[in-house]
C-alpha cells in the first residue's frame, strides 16, 4: 500500500498531530519554554500539512475517489459516529488550513516573543488547528458541529488571550455568544436533518437529499444552516463580533479571523451544496446576504483608522463575496476565493502585525506613514497583498473575485443586481485598501515621538514572503484558460453553475478591473498628497463619514434593542417574579398556617368553663351528626 | 445465591457511618480521612458493577429479593438496570470527592462525616430499590442527613434553607405516600387481597384513566419538587447557597436526580396512559425551566446561586428529554443526569474552593483573579464549557441527544429549549469575565493561593470524566439504551402511542411550513 | 353466661398490681425504707403482673377468649396485649419518673402506688366487656392520674393543672356514664356482648337512643385520649404536671381508652359501624388539624407535645375508621407512640428538672453541645413522631393510613399526610434549636435547672425507648404480628 493510501486510511492523523502538540505543550510546555515550544507546535501542524499533501496526491491525479474513514462510534443513537471524509473539498481545506496555519505558527514565534504566556499561546493555536481540521474533515454533521464549536472556543480563548485587558475579555465573550446565536439556528437545522434522515452522516444526508427532504424543509434547513454560517463567518446581521475580535494577538486575527475559521460558514454551505440545490430561496438569501454584507462592510472599512479594524471589515466584506459565490451555486468560485483570500488576507494581517510590532504597538494609521523605507520587505509584500485584494490581474484576488462576479452575472435577473453590488464593492475595496497602504507606508511619517520603526525578524518576514508569493501566483490554478481547481473540485459538488463563457467573461473581467483601478487611483490621489488630510475631502459628507467611522452605531443599536431589555427582563424575573411572586406564594402558605394556629390559640384560655363548653359543643355536634346520618 | 453486591452497596456506607461514629471522639484528625477511605470502597464496588453489568440487556440485573414483612408484601427487592447503573456510579464517585472537599469543616466533624455516609447509603437505596415501600423509605430518609448537613454546617441563613428544603420535599413525598398506599391496596384488590409493593408487580396493574391521572400527579409532584421543576424550584437556590460545599455537591450532583429518576422509572413506568396525557404539561414546565432558570442565572450576583439556577435550566433539559418519549430523548435524559452531576458537582467544588480562600461568593468581590490563580481559572473555564454544552465535553452529549430526540415529538418545545444553549453561554462566560479577567481590582485578591494537590486531584478526576464522557460516551450509552428502549416498548405495548422513528418525512414538515 | 364463674387469671394482673401497691404503702409506712427498696418492690410487682398477663395471652391463644365474673371480664389476646403495653408503660414511666419520686421523698411511695393503680384501672378498661365496669376502671385510672398530676404539690401551676384535669375529667366521666345509661335504655343491657346479641336478634326501629348513647360513650373515651374537641385539658395538664410522669399519663390513658373504644364500637355497635366510622373520621380529622395547627404556635415544649399527642390521637382514630381491620394498626401505633412519648418526656424532665414546671423551648437551644445523649434521643423522638421512615413512627402512620384508605376514607388519608407536613415544621424546630443554634449562655435559665445530665434510670429509659423506636422502625414484623393476633372478636 502506497504512502498516500496509508495516510488516506488513517486521515485522522492530520487531526491527531496538532492535538498531541496541544496536550504535550499544555503539560510540559512551561519546561520546554520559548522558543522551542513554538517550534514544536509549528512542526506538528507542519506535519499535518505534509500528510495532507501526500494524501491529496491521488486526488490531484484524479486516480482516487472520495474516501470515508470510520474512526469510532460516538453517539450511535444519532448516527453520529466519528467518521472523516477525504475528498477534494476537504483536501483543499486541509491544505489551506494547515499550510497557512503552519506559516502563522512560525510567524507567531517571533510575534509572541517575550510574552509570559508564550507556550499557552501555542497550546491554543494547536488546539485551534485540531478543531479546524476536524471541522473540514468531518463526514458527519455531529463531528462538523464538534469542530464548529471548538474553533469557537479557540477563538474565545485567543481573542481574550490578554485577559487582563477588559476589552479583550469582553470581545472574546462577545464572539462566543454571538456565534452561539448562530448555532441556535444551526442546531434547529440539524434537528430537522436528523428527524428527516434519522442520521447525521453526510453519506446518507448529502447524497441526493431530495429523496426525503421536501422543498419546504430544504428551504428551512438551508436558511437555518445559513443562520449558523452568518454567525461563524461574520455576515449580516451577526458580524458584530469580528471587529472586536481584533483585540486578540495579530497572528490570531490572521489565522482565525481572516484565513480559516471565519470561512467555516462558506465551507459548510459548499459542503451542503446538495441541500441548497433543492431550494432556490435559500440560495438567493445566501447570495443576497453575501452581497449586502460585502458592500456594507466595505463602506465601513473606508472610514476606519485602526490598521487592523480596516482589515477586519475588509474580511467581512470579502466573506460576503464568498457567500455571494456559494449562494449563486458557483461553489468552486466561492471556495477558490476562500483560498486566495486566505493567502492575501493572512498576509495583510501578518504585515499589519509586523508594522504594529515595529511601531511599538501603534495601530492608528493616521500616526504612521513613510514606513516604506524602514520596512522594505513588509512594504513590498503589503503592496502585493493590496493589489491582490483589489483585484488587479494577475494577482490571486482578481481571478477568484472575478469568477464569482461573472457567475453571478451569468444567472441573470435579480442576480445582476447582486453582481452590480459586488462590482461597486470591488471599487470600494480597491479604495480603502489603497488608503490603508498609502497611509501606512507612503507619505510623510506621522509617528509619535520615541517610535523607531524597524523591520521584523526573519522568522516573521519569511512567512510574509511565502504568502506574498502565494498571493501572487495562487490565482493561476483556476483561470478561464485552465480551470484546474474547477476540475479538481468537480467530484465534491453536483449541479455546479458554470459562469458565462467567451466574450462575456472578458468583458466582465475588463469592467471589474477598470472599477478596481478607479478605486485605486481615487484613493491614491486623495491620500498620497503631502498634506494627506482626510477632513479635507470628507468635509462634504461629514455625518455619513462619521456614521461609517462608527460602523453605523450598530453595536449601540443591538445594545439598546437586545442586550439592555434582555438584562432587564432577566433581572425582573429574578428579583420580582422569582423572589416575590413564586417564593412569596410558598412563604405565604407557611404564614397562613401560623396565622390559623395563632387564631385558634385564644380558645386555649385556661378557663375550665370554656373547656367544658368545647366538650359540650363536641357532644352536641357528634350527637347531631349521628342522628343526621343514622336517621331517627 | 451469589455475592449480594447491591445489598453490600447499600449497607457499606451505613456500615462506614457506624465505624466513623465509633471512632474515639478525641481523635478528631481521624474522622475525615477514615470517612474518605471508607467511601472509596463503594467507588470500587460501583466500578466493578459497571464493568460486570451486562451491556445490551434491558432488564434488571443482580436482582435480590428477600421478604421484609410478608403480610404487607414488603420485600428487600433490589435490582440495577441501565437507568440506575449510572446513578450508582455517580453517587459513589461524588461522595469521597465531596468529603475531600470538606477539610475546612471544623465543628462536629464526626457527625458531618457520619451524615454524609448515611446520605450515600440512602441514595444507593433509592436507586436500587424495586420495592416501592423501600423506595419511599430511602427517598424520605435521605432528607434527614441532608437537613442536618445544610442546617448545621451551612452558612448564615442555613436554618431557613434547611427547613425550607425539608418542608418542600416532605410535602411532595406526603402526596406520593398516599399514592403508594392507594397502589398497594389496588394491587391487593386485583390480586386476591395480597398486598404488594413490588414495582414489577405494580406494572401489571389495570386502572381507569382518571385514577391513573391522579396517581401520576401524586408521584409527579413529589418528583417535580425534587428535580426541581418550575415553579417548585425556589427551595433550591436557598439550599445551595447555604449548604456547605459537600452538601451542594451531593444535592446538585445526586439528590436532584432522584426526581428525574423517579419520573422516568415510576411515572413513565407505572402510568403510561397518564404520561401521554401529561406530556404537554411536563414539556411546558420543562421548557419554562430551561429558559427561565438560565435567564435568572444571568443576573445572579452570587456565584453559587448562579450555579444553582443553572441546575434548574439543565434539569429542565432532562425532563424534556424524558417526556419527549423517544429513544434519543430518554437516552439523552439519563446520560445527562450523570453528566450534570459531574459538571455541576465540579462547579460547586470550584465555588467552594474560592469561598474557602475569600469567604465570599459575591461575584463583585472578585475580578482578574486568573492572574493569581491560573490553574483554578483553567479548571473553572473547562467545567464551565462542559456545562455550556461544548461538543467533545460531556454536557453536550446529553443536551444534543435530548434536543434531537425531543424534536421528533415536541417540535416547538425543542426549538425553544435550544435557545438555552445561548443563555448558558451568556451566564457562565459573563460570570467568568467578571470573576477572572481584567486587572485585579481588590487588594484582598492579590495574595490568593492557587490550587493545591488535593484540590487538583479532585477536579482532575471530574475533568477526566467530562472529557471521557464527551469523547466516548458510548461506554455509557450502550448500557443505557436497552433499558430506556424497554420503557418505551412498555408504553407502546400498553397504549396506542407510537415512538416516532426519525427518517420519515411526515415527522418533519408539520411545524416547519413545508409544502 | 349468667353463672358467676370466678377466674383469678382474668384479673390476675390487676390483683398483683393492687397487692404491689398495698405492700409498697405498708413498707413505706412501717419501715421508711430507702427509695431503692421501693424500686425493687415495684420491679417485682411489674414482673409478676407481666407473667400473669403472659398466662392470659397463652390461654387466650390456646383456647380462645373466655368470659368470667358473670360475663363482665373477658380474657383475650386483646386485653392481654393492652396489659403488656400498660405494664411496659408503667415500668418505663416509673423509671423515667424515678428522680422525681426520690426527690419528693416521703410521698415518693405514693407515686409508685398511683402509677400501679392507674395501670390496673386501665387494664380493667381493656379487659372488661361491661359498660359499668369499664366506667369503674376509667374512674380508678382517672383518679390516680388526677393525683399524679398534682403529686409534687410544689407549684401552684401543678395544683391548678390537677384541679382542671379533675373537673373536666369528671365531666367527661359523667358523659360516659350517661351514654352507658342510654345504651342500657335502648338495648336493655350493659354488656357489650349482649348489645351485640341484641342487634343481631332484633331489628331496631328507634335507633336514636342507641345512637345518642353511642355518641356519649365515644365522647367519654375520646376525652381520655385527648382527641379534639375534647382535648382542651391536655396542654394545661401536661404543662403543670411533673415532667417525669407526664409521659406515663399520656401513654397509659391512650392504651386503656383506645382499648375500650375499640371493644365497645367494633363489637358492641358493629351494626352502627357506618355511623361511628364516619364519626371517628370526623374526630380524627379535627384532632389532626387542630393538634398540628396549634402545636406550630407553641413556645413550651410540653404544650407542643400535648398538641402533638392530640394529633396522634387523631392518627390512631383514623386507623379505627377501618373498623376491625384497623385494630392491628391501632395497637401498633398505640404501643410505639407510648414508647416515644415517654422517651420524649424523659428528656423534658431531664432538662426541666424532674418535678419542674414550664419547659420553654428556649431551654433547648444548643442542647446538642451540652448533652449529646439528651439532644440526640429527643431529636430521634421528634423524627419518629413526625413519621420519618426507619422509625416506628413511620410504620405506625403508614399502617394507620393504609387502614383508613381501606376503610374508604381517602380524604382523611390525604388530609393526614398533608397535616404531617405541618408536623415536620414544629418537630424539626426542636432539632433546629438543639443542633443548629449555638448553646445559650450558662446563666440562662435552661442551664441552671435540670442540669442536663442523663444519669441512672433516665439514661436507660432513653436507650431502651430509642432502641425500641428504631428496631420497630426497621423490623416492625414481630410487633405487627402480635398486634394482628390481638384482635379476637
Amino acid at each position: 500500500m502506497t504512502m498516500s493510501e496509508f495516510f488516506i486510511r488513517n486521515i485522522w492523523l492530520i487531526i491527531l498531530l496538532p492535538a498531541i502538540g496541544a496536550v504535550v505543550l499544555h503539560f510540559v510546555g512551561r519546561r520546554i519554554g520559548e522558543p522551542i515550544a513554538g517550534w514544536v507546535a509549528s512542526s506538528m501542524i507542519g506535519l499535518s500539512f505534509l500528510i495532507g499533501l501526500i494524501a491529496a496526491i491521488p486526488l490531484f491525479q484524479g486516480t482516487a475517489e472520495a474516501h470515508v474513514v470510520h474512526v469510532f462510534d460516538w453517539i450511535p443513537a444519532l448516527g453520529a459516529s466519528a467518521e472523516l471524509l477525504w475528498d477534494p473539498l476537504s483536501a483543499l481545506m486541509v491544505l489551506v488550513v494547515s499550510g497557512v496555519g503552519a506559516l502563522i505558527h512560525i510567524y507567531s514565534i517571533g510575534y509572541m516573543h517575550g510574552d509570559e504566556r508564550f507556550t499557552r499561546f501555542f497550546v491554543y493555536l494547536n488546539l485551534f488547528a485540531t478543531s479546524m481540521l476536524t471541522l473540514v474533515l468531518a463526514n458527519n454533521f455531529g463531528v462538523l458541529f464538534v469542530g464548529w464549536e471548538l474553533v469557537g472556543l479557540c477563538s474565545y480563548l485567543l481573542i481574550s488571550f490578554w485577559y487582563v485587558r477588559p476589552s479583550a475579555a469582553a470581545a472574546g465573550k462577545k464572539a462566543f455568544i454571538v456565534n452561539r446565536i448562530g448555532d441556535f439556528g444551526f442546531l434547529i437545522g440539524l434537528m430537522i436533518i436528523f428527524s428527516t434522515f434519522g442520521t447525521l452522516s453526510y453519506t446518507t444526508v448529502l447524497n441526493d437529499p431530495g429523496k426525503l427532504l421536501g422543498a419546504g424543509a430544504a428551504t428551512a434547513v438551508g436558511l437555518l444552516l445559513l443562520v449558523g454560517a452568518t454567525g461563524k463567518s461574520a455576515q449580516l446581521p451577526l458580524y458584530v463580533w469580528l471587529p472586536d475580535a481584533m483585540e486578540g494577538p495579530t497572528p490570531v486575527s490572521a489565522l482565525i479571523h481572516a484565513a480559516t475559521m471565519v470561512t467555516a460558514g462558506v465551507f459548510m454551505i459548499a459542503r451542503t451544496s446538495s441541500i441548497y440545490a433543492l431550494s432556490d430561496t435559500a440560495s438567493v438569501v445566501v447570495a443576497t446576504i453575501g452581497a449586502l454584507t460585502a458592500f456594507y462592510a466595505a463602506t465601513i472599512a473606508m472610514a476606519q483608522t485602526d490598521i487592523k479594524r480596516i482589515l477586519a471589515y475588509s474580511t467581512i466584506s470579502q466573506l460576503g463575496y464568498m457567500f455571494l459565490g456559494v449562494g449563486s451555486a458557483a461553489y468552486v468560485a466561492g471556495v477558490f476565493h476562500l483560498m486566495t483570500h486566505a493567502f492575501f488576507k493572512a498576509l495583510l494581517f501578518l504585515g499589519a502585525g509586523a508594522v504594529i510590532h515595529g511601531m511599538a504597538d501603534e495601530q492608528d494609521i493616521m500616526k504612521m506613514g513613510g514606513l516604506w523605507s524602514k520596512m522594505k520587505t513588509t512594504g513590498i509584500t503589503m503592496a502585493v497583498a493590496t493589489l491582490a485584494i483589489s483585484g488587479i490581474p494577475p494577482f490571486a484576488g482578481f481571478w477568484s473575485k472575478d469568477e464569482i462576479l461573472a457567475s453571478t452575472f451569468g444567472r441573470g435577473g435579480w442576480w445582476v443586481v447582486l453582481w452590480a453590488i459586488g462590482l461597486i464593492t470591488a471599487g470600494l475595496t480597491a479604495f480603502y485598501m489603497t488608503r490603508w497602504f498609502v497611509l501606512t507606508f507612503l507619505g510623510e511619517p506621522r509617528w509619535d515621538d520615541g517610535v523607531h520603526p524597524h523591520e521584523a525578524p526573519k522568522v516573521m518576514t519569511v512567512p510574509l514572503m511565502v504568502l506574498a508569493a502565494l498571493a501572487t501566483v495562487g490565482g493561476l490554478i483556476n483561470t478561464p484558460f485552465r480551470a484546474g481547481l474547477e476540475h479538481f473540485l468537480e467530484p465534491s459538488f453536483e449541479h455546479l453553475t458554470s459562469g458565462p463563457s467567451g466574450a462575456t467573461v472578458w468583458l466582465l473581467a475588463a469592467i471589474s478591473v477598470v472599477v478596481a483601478l478607479i478605486g485605486i487611483v481615487v484613493a491614491w490621489r486623495l491620500y498620497s498628497r503631502r498634506d494627506a488630510a482626510e477632513e479635507a475631502w470628507t468635509a462634504g459628507l461629514p455625518s455619513l463619514w462619521r456614521r461609517m467611522g462608527h460602523a453605523y452605531y450598530v453595536d449601540d443599536v443591538y445594545g439598546t434593542l437586545v442586550v439592555a431589555p434582555g438584562k432587564l427582563l432577566a433581572a425582573w424575573s429574578a428579583f420580582v417574579l422569582d423572589k416575590k411572586v413564586i417564593d412569596g406564594a410558598v412563604i405565604g402558605v407557611g404564614t397562613v398556617v401560623r396565622r390559623i394556629g395563632a387564631a385558634l390559640r385564644p380558645l386555649q384560655n385556661g378557663f375550665v368553663r370554656s373547656y367544658a363548653l368545647s366538650i359540650a359543643a363536641g357532644v352536641v355536634g357528634l350527637v347531631i351528626w349521628f342522628l343526621a346520618t343514622g336517621g331517627l | 445465591m451469589d455475592f449480594p453486591i447491591l445489598t453490600v452497596l447499600i449497607l457499606l456506607p451505613f456500615a462506614a457511618a457506624v465505624i466513623v461514629a465509633l471512632l474515639p471522639s478525641r481523635r478528631k484528625e481521624l474522622f475525615l480521612p477514615v470517612g474518605i477511605a471508607l467511601s472509596l470502597l463503594p467507588v470500587a464496588l460501583a466500578g466493578y458493577l459497571f464493568f460486570v453489568f451486562k451491556t445490551g440487556e434491558a432488564g434488571f440485573q443482580f436482582v435480590e429479593n428477600v421478604p421484609w414483612y410478608s403480610p404487607w408484601g414488603i420485600s428487600w427487592h433490589l435490582g440495577v438496570d441501565g437507568i440506575s447503573l449510572l446513578m450508582i456510579v455517580l453517587t459513589a464517585i461524588l461522595m469521597p470527592i465531596s468529603l475531600a472537599a470538606s477539610t475546612s469543616i471544623s465543628k462536629r466533624v464526626k457527625q458531618f462525616v457520619v451524615f454524609n455516609l448515611l446520605l450515600e447509603g440512602g441514595l444507593m437505596g433509592v436507586f436500587l430499590s424495586l420495592d416501592m415501600f423501600m423506595f419511599f423509605v430511602f427517598f424520605e430518609v435521605i432528607l434527614i442527613p441532608m437537613y442536618f448537613i445544610i442546617g448545621v454546617w451551612g452558612s448564615e441563613r442555613r436554618i431557613y434553607a434547611a427547613v425550607k428544603f425539608f418542608l418542600f420535599t416532605a410535602f411532595g413525598s406526603a402526596l406520593m405516600l398516599a399514592g403508594i398506599i392507594a397502589m398497594a391496596l389496588m394491587y391487593a384488590h386485583q390480586n386476591g387481597g395480597m398486598v404488594s409493593f413490588d414495582y414489577l408487580g405494580w406494572l401489571t396493574l389495570q386502572m381507569p384513566i382518571h385514577t391513573e391521572l391522579w396517581l401520576f400527579a401524586a408521584f409527579a409532584i413529589a418528583f417535580a419538587i425534587k428535580v426541581p421543576m418550575f415553579p417548585f424550584h425556589t427551595w433550591l437556590p436557598d439550599a445551595h447557597v447555604e449548604a456547605p460545599t459537600a452538601g451542594s455537591v451531593m444535592l446538585a450532583g445526586v439528590l436532584l436526580k432522584m426526581g428525574t429518576y423517579g419520573l422516568l422509572r415510576f411515572n413513565l413506568g407505572l402510568f403510561p396512559h397518564a404520561t401521554l396525557k401529561f406530556v404537554p404539561v411536563m414539556a411546558v414546565l420543562a421548557v419554562i425551566g430551561i429558559v427561565y432558570g438560565a435567564a435568572v442565572a444571568i443576573v445572579q450576583p452570587n456565584l453559587k446561586k448562579l450555579v444553582a439556577y443553572s441546575s434548574v435550566s439543565h434539569l429542565g433539559f432532562i425532563v424534556l428529554g424524558i417526556f419527549a418519549l423517544t429513544s434519543q430523548g430518554l437516552e439523552g435524559g439519563v446520560v445527562q443526569m450523570f453528566n450534570h452531576g459531574i459538571t455541576t458537582g465540579a462547579l460547586f467544588l470550584l465555588v467552594g474552593m474560592i469561598y474557602e480562600r475569600r469567604h465570599t461568593k459575591e461575584i463583585s468581590d472578585f475580578g482578574g483573579i486568573q492572574k493569581v490563580m491560573p490553574i483554578f481559572a483553567g479548571f473553572f473555564l473547562f467545567t464551565a464549557f462542559a456545562s455550556i454544552g461544548l461538543p467533545s465535553l460531556n454536557g453536550f452529549i446529553g443536551e444534543f441527544l435530548i434536543l434531537m430526540g425531543s424534536f421528533l415529538t415536541l417540535k416547538w418545545y425543542a426549538i425553544v429549549a435550544a435557545s438555552g444553549v445561548i443563555l448558558a453561554a451568556v451566564y457562565l462566560l459573563w460570570a467568568y469575565e467578571r470573576v477572572f479577567t481584567g486587572p485585579i481590582t481588590k487588594p484582598e485578591n492579590e495574595k490568593l493561593l492557587d490550587l493545591d494537590a488535593r484540590e487538583k486531584t479532585m477536579l482532575g478526576v471530574l475533568a477526566a470524566l467530562m472529557l471521557l464522557m464527551g469523547l466516548y460516551p458510548k461506554i455509557a450509552l450502550d448500557k443505557i439504551g436497552p433499558s430506556t428502549e424497554a420503557v418505551l416498548d412498555r408504553i407502546q405495548a400498553t397504549t396506542s402511542y407510537q415512538v416516532p422513528a426519525p427518517g420519515r418525512l411526515a415527522d418533519v414538515l408539520g411545524g416547519i411550513g413545508g409544502e | 353466661m349468667s353463672s358467676v364463674n370466678i377466674s383469678y387469671l382474668a384479673i390476675g394482673p390487676e390483683i398483683l398490681l393492687t397487692l404491689g401497691a398495698v405492700i409498697v404503702l405498708m413498707v413505706d409506712v412501717f419501715r421508711k425504707p430507702s427509695p431503692r427498696v421501693h424500686a425493687w418492690l415495684a420491679a417485682l410487682t411489674l414482673v409478676l403482673a407481666g407473667v400473669a398477663v403472659g398466662f392470659q395471652w397463652s390461654s387466650a391463644t390456646a383456647d380462645g377468649p373466655s368470659l368470667s365474673f358473670a360475663g363482665m371480664i373477658t380474657t383475650d389476646t386483646f386485653g392481654a396485649y393492652a396489659g403488656f403495653v400498660l405494664l411496659g408503660v408503667a415500668a418505663l414511666g416509673l423509671a423515667s419518673a424515678w428522680r422525681m419520686i426520690v426527690e419528693i421523698g416521703r410521698r415518693g411511695a405514693e407515686g409508685v402506688v398511683l402509677v400501679f393503680m392507674a395501670a390496673a384501672g386501665f387494664m380493667i378498661m381493656a379487659t372488661s366487656v361491661n359498660l359499668v365496669l369499664i366506667f369503674v376502671g376509667l374512674e380508678i385510672a382517672s383518679m390516680s392520674l388526677y393525683v399524679l398530676a398534682g403529686i409534687t404539690r410544689k407549684t401552684l401551676q401543678a395544683d391548678e393543672a390537677a384541679l382542671k384535669y379533675f373537673l373536666l375529667g369528671s365531666f367527661a366521666s359523667a358523659v360516659f356514664i350517661y351514654g352507658a345509661a342510654l345504651t342500657f335504655a335502648g338495648s336493655g343491657s350493659l354488656s357489650v356482648y349482649d348489645i351485640h346479641q341484641f342487634f343481631a336478634s332484633y331489628v331496631v326501629l328507634k335507633q336514636s337512643v342507641l345512637l345518642v348513647g353511642m355518641a356519649l360513650l365515644i365522647v367519654g373515651v375520646a376525652f381520655k385520649v385527648s382527641a379534639a374537641p375534647f382535648h382542651a385539658w391536655a396542654p394545661d395538664a401536661y404543662q403543670g404536671s411533673p415532667a417525669g410522669i407526664v409521659g406515663f399519663m399520656v401513654a397509659a390513658a391512650k392504651v386503656g381508652a383506645f382499648a375500650a373504644l375499640a371493644r365497645i364500637l367494633i363489637y358492641g355497635f358493629s351494626t352502627f359501624s357506618h355511623e361511628w366510622t364516619t364519626g371517628l373520621s370526623l374526630l380524627s380529622a379535627i384532632s389532626i388539624v387542630v393538634g398540628m395547627l396549634l402545636a406550630v404556635v407553641q413556645t413550651d415544649i410540653r404544650r407542643m407535645l400535648a398538641y402533638s399527642s392530640v394529633a396522634h390521637a387523631g392518627f390512631i382514630l383514623s386507623a379505627l375508621t377501618a373498623g376491625g381491620a384497623g385494630i392491628p394498626a391501632m395497637w401498633f401505633y398505640v404501643a410505639v407512640y407510648a414508647v416515644q412519648v415517654i422517651g420524649a418526656f424523659t428528656v423534658v424532665s431531664a432538662v426541666a428538672g424532674p418535678s419542674g414546671g414550664a419547659s420553654p423551648l428556649s431551654d433547648y437551644t444548643g442542647l446538642a453541645e451540652r448533652s449529646p445523649l439528651l439532644a440526640g434521643s429527643l431529636a430521634f423522638f421528634m423524627v419518629a413522631m413526625s413519621g420519618v421512615p426507619l422509625t416506628s413512627g413511620f410504620v405506625a402512620k403508614f399502617a394507620a393510613f393504609t387502614s383508613a384508605w381501606l376503610g374508604g376514607f381517602e380524604w382523611l388519608v390525604i388530609l393526614a399526610v398533608l397535616a404531617s407536613v405541618i408536623g415536620f415544621f414544629f418537630y424539626l424546630r426542636v432539632i433546629v434549636l438543639m443542633y443548629m443554634h449555638d448553646p445559650v449562655a450558662v446563666e440562662a435559665p435552661g442551664a441552671t435547672r435540670g442540669g442536663f445530665e442523663a444519669v441512672g434510670a433516665v439514661r436507660w429509659v432513653l436507650i431502651i425507648t430509642v432502641a425500641i423506636t428504631l428496631v420497630f422502625g426497621i423490623l416492625p414484623g414481630p410487633l405487627l404480628d402480635v398486634a394482628r393476633q390481638a384482635f379476637p372478636f
